[in-house]
């Protein structure tokens, strides 16, 4: 059984598990994003019929949830662990837990249930049933069969679980507040907080978001984003098109924090956004297609090329 | 034939809780469909569920349909014989389809028609074995799912990935499959508690205990009863009372398989927040219930149900408590931040929340229902200005940050907030109680001021939302106008309330910026007032014949009472002549058409009954204005000389003025009679 003491050691320890699983180690994506679904690994992977296996850390930003650092739990920057695999193993459920485990966790000692959650990302034209974990009735996981992403079926299907590092870690160093996690320890010096590497971020970052986010700046910058990616996607480049939609989505984070959205305008904004994610997924799998689904098994490739022909 | 215990086991992934139990019911009562269908004897039926397992046994089954008998008809008897009593060949045929040579095998049927020849057998029932694929297809293929879902490479669908499928009858499997799963013996026990390891059913009725003893109580009810005293043994022992909420009960049942109370504790510091945002944090975020003293005073501890029995339950204890503080804590967050926003500021924020698109913000909201208010108070004799303040204020707590977090507290949320700035009781109050009623049955608002709210609100909804031609259509209610339209009825008819409902549409209507026409905002509503009282022992056609009369209906609560007057009226024997009399008019006067005149000339009478017909029309119209049971007590007066005029009088006389005086009688009459109510409705 590895040892789990530090935040670090949390990290280190799911990465080794998910790579003994045959998932692909990927690093965070270097761009601002809401959740790990944003990163291209899983957003993009779940489109059309190719298989793909993948683990990584990624940092997120929701700048509402900033509390200047005084929740104990709510913080506007934090650390999800994803994990995705497609299709779905049949023991999915078991390989998670089975992770947890593998933490230190005994399932014996603590109530771990798996309780009804469905999730929706109307930015992302997404959903999925499934639902979040709880230990000891706190959620440090959400767990999702992608139904449909970008506005197209999901087939097969794509198992996500998305940890939350932070509250997991509150269990697994009995502490009460992010700032008290023990991020590293090596045992010969004074070991390295939470607080000590994000209490300032969370601070400023958010005084920023709440009071000093420029806001007509920001409705520049999203209406730029959004036109360079329909400019990409005419080019039929989808990757770079993804990359100014996320761009927009965390540009209308901001806005939202700073209360510059009205209601209804809110929802245009989200099908500015969603307009925008279901062209790149469209075109994706187009281009995906183009190159003959080279990661597909050959049942699911036939499967989906012959529900193309079907419909045209 | 044998007659045993069947078992059905479907195994998933966790299903949803909300609607486990009508999954488990439909489940049951599909297969018990499937078996009727097909003639299968059997006993009693136990559904179980559990977050795993939608499972259903059937005692004392046949494995056999009881035998079939077939009966199939060959020629006419005169055709099946020749001269000789020899088969014809209608006859060899008849009998090679039937698969005999010997003619003495057949029976015969005779009819009105004729006599034939009938071959009758009896074919072996259909097995169980050969039946439950088919049963187990028709059981699950309806099952009140909401949302289907797929997973791994399947193509179906199901309401949670399947993992296994039990089928035993006795102690034999029978051959079946689902999603992909044969049917086995094998069971699955409580994941933690048991593991993975699979438990093996050697016969059905083992089914209960075998699972027992994996940690897993199949049974729905034995959970929930377990639960609730659990709940009970737990609050006890802290000297207080756990909350009674089947809702939640019912939730937390589905959600585990080997329940087990745990309670704990939290800061009494939080108990300086409004006691419905506490309890809403640990219901709706945590499943927790909520504990109170004798005295009824909330107490800083939980009830909390897991699905285990814990190696070390104060482990599990410490974590949920570590979990609800910060919930508590934002709670309390949003408590101060909200206190400290001014009533105007979230007026003006009001402003910058759309209601609907063409109807405006809620701040234009709120300023209609503040003047419709006033408008209603006003009628009821009051200043009306505690209805407009507290009209203008209602909807002030939707940008409250609780009300964001937790929108079952709107209205209650308002109520603290407008109190705490110093607004009166009152207003305070009908800012939270104008939301009643929510449901059928709920209380009403017990204030004018609240009531007059309470109608504003959503008299403004209907005619704005009827106004931009988005009434609701039998499947679609997105603004729940059926249910804002009985609310209006029954504060109307049960506080009781004396409104015009016809001007305060008018009224409503005046104040939307969208032209709006209030004819069918008031025939929508009287639909509702007609279904409401009908269901509550009214005759229809009372109903009916009230609303029919020329004048309508504009006052909820004097209609009601006309209706209940009419009714009585309908016990007595008069108001059959009444009825009986009145068709014969309305009937005479629609052959005959229209009159050139209006005139009756007393000097044309040549019958006494004539004018004594005169009288009774006159009496009934001398007490117009009276109650209507005054003026239905007129008209039972009249009754019997309105009968025997029709047998003292040939209406339809040769003299052409007779003819038109008499008739012009009649129409007096009828109007005198529709004025009170249709009667030419009433059956």
């Amino acid at each position: 059984m590895p040892k789990v003491d530090t935040f670090q050691d949390l990290i280190l320890t799911l990465q080794q598990f998910w790579a003994d699983q045959g998932c692909v180690l990927m690093q965070p994506y270097d761009m601002e994003v809401g959740a790990g679904t944003f990163h291209p690994a899983t957003f993009l992977r779940a489109i059309g019929p190719e298989r793909w296996s993948a683990a990584y850390v990624q940092p997120c930003r929701r700048p509402t949830d900033g509390r200047y650092g005084e929740n104990p739990n709510r913080y506007q920057y934090y650390y999800q662990f994803q994990v995705v695999m497609k299709p779905n193993p049949e023991n999915f459920q078991e390989l998670y837990l089975a992770s947890l485990v593998h933490l230190g966790i005994d399932p014996a000692v603590h109530d771990i249930r798996f309780v009804e959650d469905n999730w929706e990302s109307p930015t992302l034209g997404a959903w999925g049933l499934g639902w979040e974990v709880w230990m000891d009735g706190m959620e440090i996981t959400q767990f999702t069969y992608f139904q449909q992403v970008a506005g197209l079926e999901c087939f097969p299907v794509m198992g996500e679980i998305t940890y939350g590092l932070e509250r997991l870690s509150l269990y697994l160093q009995g502490v009460e507040d992010f700032q008290q996690l023990v991020w590293s320890d090596n045992g010969q010096g004074q070991p390295v907080s939470y607080a000590d590497i994000f209490h300032q971020y969370e601070v400023e970052m958010s005084a920023f978001n709440f009071d000093l986010a420029d806001i007509d700046g920001l409705f520049q910058q999203f209406d730029y984003f959004e036109a360079e990616a329909n400019r990409f996607l005419s080019a039929g480049l989808p990757l770079p098109a993804y990359e100014y939609v996320m761009k927009a989505s965390h540009c209308f984070n901001l806005l939202d924090a700073r209360s510059a959205i009205s209601v209804t305008e809110r929802q245009r904004f989200i099908l500015r956004v969603r307009t925008l994610a279901r062209g790149v997924g469209g075109s994706y799998f187009e281009t995906r297609r183009a190159a003959g689904f080279p990661l597909a098994s050959d049942s699911d490739r036939a499967f989906v090329l012959k529900g193309l022909t079907d419909a045209s | 034939m044998r007659r045993e215990t069947l078992l059905l086991e479907i195994g998933t992934e966790e299903l949803p809780p909300k609607s486990l139990m009508a999954l488990k019911t439909a489940f049951a009562e599909n297969l018990k469909k499937a078996l009727n269908d097909r003639q299968f004897n059997f006993g009693e039926v136990t559904a179980f569920a559990t977050p795993r397992r939608l499972s259903v046994r059937i005692a004392a089954c046949d494995d056999v349909q009881p035998e079939q008998l077939i009966q199939r008809r060959g020629p006419k008897l005169s055709a099946a014989f020749d001269s000789d009593g020899q088969p014809t060949k209608a006859l060899s045929g008849f009998l090679k389809s039937c698969g005999i040579t010997d003619p003495d095998l057949l029976a015969q049927e005779t009819t009105e028609k004729g006599a034939w020849v009938v071959y009758r057998s009896a074919q072996a029932g259909a097995t169980l074995s050969s039946e439950i694929q088919a049963m187990l297809v028709d059981a699950t293929a309806t099952l009140p799912i909401a949302k289907r879902m797929r997973w791994q490479s399947h193509r179906t669908e199901f309401v949670r990935p399947v993992r296994w499928l039990v089928a035993l009858y006795g102690q034999d499997v029978l051959k079946c499959e689902f999603h992909g799963r044969t049917a086995g013996a094998n069971t699955y026990g409580h994941r933690a508690m048991h593991g993975e390891d699979p438990i093996m059913l050697s016969h059905a009725d083992d089914y209960e205990t075998k699972l027992e003893a994996g940690f897993v109580i199949a049974s729905f009810e034995k959970r929930q009863a377990l639960i609730k005293e659990q709940l009970n043994a737990a609050a006890s022992t802290k000297g207080a009372i756990a909350s009674d909420d089947p809702a939640l009960l019912e939730e937390v049942t589905a959600l585990t398989e080997w329940p087990r109370v745990l309670s704990g504790n939290f800061d009494a510091g939080f108990l300086a927040v409004p006691e419905e945002a506490l309890i809403s944090a640990m219901r709706e975020h945590q499943r927790y219930f909520h504990l109170r003293d004798a005295a009824g005073q909330l107490q800083p501890s939980f009830l909390t149900v897991a699905n285990l029995e814990s190696l070390q339950p104060e482990q599990v204890v410490t974590g949920n408590e570590r979990v609800i503080r910060p919930r508590l804590t934002d709670a309390q967050f949003f408590y101060n931040k909200d206190l400290q926003k001014p009533l105007e500021e979230a007026l003006r924020q009001l402003n910058q929340v759309v209601f609907q698109n063409e109807l405006g913000s809620f701040g234009d909201k709120a300023r209609r229902i503040s003047a419709l208010a006033g408008i209603i108070a006003k009628s009821l004799g009051e200043t009306g200005a505690e209805a407009e303040r507290a009209g203008l204020l209602a909807k002030t707590d939707l940008i409250s940050l609780m009300v964001g977090e937790f929108p079952e507290l709107q209205g209650i949320m308002g109520r603290y907030y407008a109190k705490a700035q110093g607004e009166s009781s009152l207003i305070a109050d009908s800012i939270q109680d104008h939301y009643l009623p929510r449901f059928s049955g709920d209380q009403l608002p017990n204030t004018i001021t609240a009531c007059a709210v309470a109608i504003a609100d959503r008299i403004d909804t209907l005619v704005g939302l009827f106004g931009i031609g988005q009434p609701p259509t039998g499947s679609k209610d997105p603004f729940a106008l059926r249910r804002q339209s009985l609310a209006v009825v029954r504060i109307c008819i049960e506080v009781p309330l004396n409104l015009d409902l016809k001007m305060l549409l008018e009224a409503s209507a005046q104040h939307h910026a969208v032209e709006c026409k209030t004819a069918p905002v008031m025939a929508y509503i009287l639909d509702r007032f007609e279904n409401l009282l009908t269901e509550r022992g009214a005759k229809w056609d009372s109903v009916r014949a009230i609303r029919a009369r020329p004048s309508g209906i504009y006052n909820l609560l004097t209609a009601s009472q006309d209706i209940a007057s009419l009714d009585r009226f309908r016990e007595t024997g008069a108001s059959v002549l009444v009825i009986k009399a009145q068709k014969r008019v309305q009937n005479i006067i629609d052959k005959a058409g229209p009159s050139a005149t209006s005139e009756i000339d007393p000097a044309l009478f040549n019958v006494p009954i004539e004018a004594q017909l005169i009288r009774c029309i006159a009496s009934i119209e001398a007490v117009r204005t009276e109650s209507i049971d005054v003026r239905l007590e007129s008209v039972a007066n009249s009754a019997e000389t309105i009968d025997s005029y029709f047998k003292d009088v040939m209406v339809m006389d040769d003299n052409l003025r007779v003819r038109e005086n008499r008739l012009n009688t009649l129409n007096h009459l009828n109007q005198a009679l529709a004025d009170i109510a249709a009667f030419n409705l009433l059956q």
